[in-house]
């Protein structure tokens, strides 16, 4: 009997590693064949969708501007510039911003006042979307458009193009702040999680050598969690691209090219969310879901991009955290 | 050399050659995290161009006290401390900070390199502090030189620091900390991660460095403090028990403890 325990124990215990091994890995299987067949389902739906339109247009949809569902012309040029200088523009303010605050929590704010900031900002990512886009539209345009518009249009207008604008309130410029403020608690939160997984050790063996604070932060802490700051940056950028419906609701709605930042117009996402309703006829509709399949290549590309970008700041050349 | 309470009554004249003789020292150091005393009372004085070795079984303060001589305890929310570190006869609290910490230059237990290439991160510290862009290769390749590391990264200045070997990393830090000229170098625990081979060519370069700096090294090995210091400080419970030249703490303690701890009794 005594004999007996030792010898069995470790079979038994073997067996059930074993089991739970096997089931581990068809589990993670299945996860990765589901997923898979999600992505593939959603990218044939749209490719379906689009089919009519993809041959109609062809290429050409992607470099025409003109959006005249009556003649049935439709080019997609303006909606992919404004993609791109919302995404953008949202992502250089709170990409610039976010970390700047998450190196303040971290490396300024004292500790117990740390949590509490951390914890405030994380709030902001809990408001739904569709609150920004009210807040947006109801508060933040009427404010541009009496204050900061007047004021970019009489002192900067005469002297940049960019500038050149009328205040509408809605337009490019709240829409880019809308989206920023959105970002924001993402940037913060994930860019200072990698801050705080800095070891202390490095953190101190700059300060021991007589570095000042700022060039141990932004020569040391800041490249050794640049994994985690550039993740955080391009799951951001992700959310840019896509975000929808408080971009539909802030960026006012037109079919030209922006001309300045308070041009009313459309990104790919917010002009198939605000015209999906009206669309009248079947080549409208395979249009705008031809906007959708540029929207999902987009993000598909610059994901893929991110990967390698992050993978060679992790490989030979960079740093192995 | 244990400085008694007696020697601390002196007069002008011996304060004069107790600054010549002793590069460090430590007088009446109390140390607090908060309402905790980690360190109760520290007086001891560290000979210059010697290697001075604390050891003491964990938590006894032996990092604490090495983090005061750099003031580098103030990196941490809550320390406090009463007493004298005086360095060169000079009080370290009355120094600026960044030029006290590139005089008195320290090297952690885990190896630290920074994010960079293996020149980089030799090169950072002297840029930032505003060495001549010329002269910052030579800086390098000296110190690479003086921390025995030269030969075997010579090829591979450029690649990431995070390739090396702990040993190298380690030695890598110690050329980091050698290329601003410190007058004292202090060391924690800086071999507690590496092998034999790795451990004893780091001793063997404090024995070389010691021509041109003080040492003080904190290990929780006490072979390492019998092989390379020259001076040796038991510590426990935050008091330092004994403090005398290293043959005699090894041979002939004159505390129990002491005696305990080295021959392996309690630890
Ligand atoms: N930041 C801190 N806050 C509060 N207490 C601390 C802090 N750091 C250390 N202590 C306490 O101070 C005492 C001395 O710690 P110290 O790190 O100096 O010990 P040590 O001798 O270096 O030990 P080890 O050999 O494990 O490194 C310990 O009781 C420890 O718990
Ligand atoms: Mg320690």
């Amino acid at each position: 009997m005594i004999a007996e325990a030792p010898l069995t124990r470790p079979r038994e215990k073997k067996a059930r590693g074993g089991r739970g091994d096997r089931i581990y890995h068809v589990l993670i299987k299945a996860i990765v064949g589901v997923v898979l067949a999600i992505f593939a389902g959603v990218f044939t739906v749209v490719v379906f969708g689009a089919w009519p339109a993809v041959k109609r247009f062809g290429p050409g949809f992607l470099i025409h501007t003109g959006w005249d569902p009556v003649h049935l012309v439709f080019g997609a040029l303006p909606f992919i510039v404004g993609t791109i200088l919302v995404a953008f523009g949202a992502m250089f303010l709170a990409g610039g911003i976010g970390l700047m605050t998450a190196v303040c929590i971290t490396e300024l704010l004292p500790r117990w006042l740390q949590g509490p900031v951390t914890y405030l900002i994380e709030l902001l990512a809990f408001i739904p979307s569709v609150v920004y886009g009210l807040f947006g539209l109801l508060v933040l345009a009427p404010f541009l458009q009496e204050t900061v518009e007047v004021w970019i249009m009489e002192h900067l207008g005469p002297h940049f193009e960019v500038f050149n604008g009328a205040p509408y309130g809605v337009g490019y410029m709240s829409a880019i702040l809308i989206l920023a403020i959105m970002l924001l608690p993402l940037i913060v939160t994930l860019s200072r999680e990698a801050l705080v997984l800095v070891p202390r050790d490095v953190r101190e063996g700059g300060y021991a050598l007589g570095l000042q604070k700022w060039d141990v932060v932004w020569g040391i802490i800041v490249p050794y969690a640049r994994n985690g700051i550039v993740g955080s940056l391009v799951l951001a950028l992700g959310r840019a691209l896509g975000e929808t419906i408080a971009v539909a609701m802030t960026i006012g709605g037109g079919y030209s090219l922006p001309k300045t930042v308070m041009d009313q117009g459309y990104t790919l996402a917010s002009v198939i969310a605000n015209e999906f309703n009206e669309v009248s006829s079947d080549m409208y509709l395979s249009a705008l879901i031809y906007c959708g399949l540029i929207l999902l290549v987009i993000t598909v590309v610059v994901n893929v991009l991110a990967y390698f970008l992050v993978r060679r700041l992790s490989g030979a050349h960079g740093f192995k955290a | 050399m244990e400085v008694r309470d007696t020697d601390i009554l002196m007069s002008d004249q011996s304060a004069v050659s107790l600054d010549q003789a002793y590069k460090l020292r430590v007088n009446g150091l109390n140390f607090y995290y908060g309402s905790f005393q980690a360190l109760h009372d520290i007086s001891v004085n560290a000979e210059k161009n010697r290697i001075t070795a604390f050891i003491g079984p964990s938590g006894c303060g032996k990092s604490t006290f090495l983090r005061t001589l750099n003031r580098m305890h103030e990196e941490t929310p809550e320390a406090r401390v009463e007493g004298e570190v005086l360095l060169d006869g000079e009080s370290v609290f009355d120094r600026e900070i960044s030029e006290l910490r590139r005089s008195v230059g320290m090297v952690f237990q885990r190896s630290t390199p920074f994010p960079k290439s293996i020149f980089e991160n030799i090169a950072y510290g002297l840029r930032i502090r505003g060495v001549d862009s010329s002269l910052i290769s030579g800086l390098v390749e000296q110190s690479l030189k003086r921390a025995n590391l030269w030969e075997e990264v010579k090829d591979k200045l450029k690649k990431s620091a995070s390739g090396l070997s702990g040993g190298q990393q380690q030695r890598l830090c110690i050329a980091r900390a050698l290329a601003v000229n410190p007058e004292v170098l202090l060391l924690d625990e800086p071999c507690s991660a590496l092998d034999p081979i790795g451990t004893s060519k780091i001793e063997e370069l404090l024995l070389e460095i010691k021509e041109s700096c003080t040492i003080v090294i904190v290990t929780h090995n006490m072979q390492q403090a019998a092989r390379v210091s020259d001076y040796t400080g038991f510590f426990l419970s935050g008091k330092l028990i004994e403090f005398n030249n290293t043959k005699s703490i090894f041979e002939t303690p004159s505390s129990k403890l002491t005696e305990d701890y080295i021959t392996g009794r309690f630890g």
